[in-house]
């Protein structure tokens, strides 16, 4: 049988930057999916995406993983940071820099 | 009123107000379906409480309309 939270929660803590999104990081298809893919790749920051569109389990799991309710959903050195409008908040503030160069150890 | 059926803004904002007394809350109807919703929320409640715990309080107070009637949840939120 399936251990989808494993598999999730193997997936978060084994990279850096990763968002579990509509679409994938090259083709998004939903308009904040795009535009949290479009934020990272401004920060020049790679990042893995779990598309859940392609995998319904992963999508009802990483909700209840989070409880939390909408798609996408950001995580930044193994620690849930939120979804669309709160990464774009941190984005405009430059906590998402520093949040990220941390992790990265870049400056 | 099952949660399937849409709620007008007003509804939306009577929700959150009721959730989080006393908070501003501005909603607005993103796309005109009754299903992409905006929301500004500036309550007191948030003070010393992070991003993620904000849209938490938030969300919460919206949880069944979350899981249908409303597809998308624009927020913006801090203390007042």
């Amino acid at each position: 049988m399936r251990d989808v939270r494993a598999e999730i929660d193997e997936a978060v803590k084994s990279n850096a930057v990763i968002v579990f999104m509509k679409g994938t990081p090259a083709f998004p298809q939903c308009g904040f999916s795009a535009t949290v893919a479009d934020i990272f790749r401004r920060l020049e920051v790679p990042f893995s995406g779990v598309n859940v569109l392609a995998d319904a389990e992963v999508r009802q799991g990483i909700k209840e993983y989070t409880n939390w309710p909408t798609i996408p959903q950001i995580f930044i050195g193994g620690e849930f940071v939120g979804g669309c409008d709160i990464a774009t908040q941190m984005y405009e503030s430059g906590e998402l820099k520093q949040k990220v160069d941390a992790v990265l150890s870049r400056s | 009123m099952s949660a399937t059926t849409r709620l007008s803004p007003s509804e939306v904002t009577a929700r959150l107000e009721a959730a989080l007394p006393g908070a501003q809350v501005a909603v607005r109807d993103l796309t005109g379906t009754q299903d992409h919703y905006e929301a500004t929320v500036i309550w007191d409640g948030f003070r010393g409480k992070g991003l993620l715990d904000q849209h938490r309080m938030v969300n919460s107070a919206l949880a069944e309309e979350l899981k249908g009637p409303i597809h998308a949840l624009k927020l913006t939120t801090r203390p007042a």
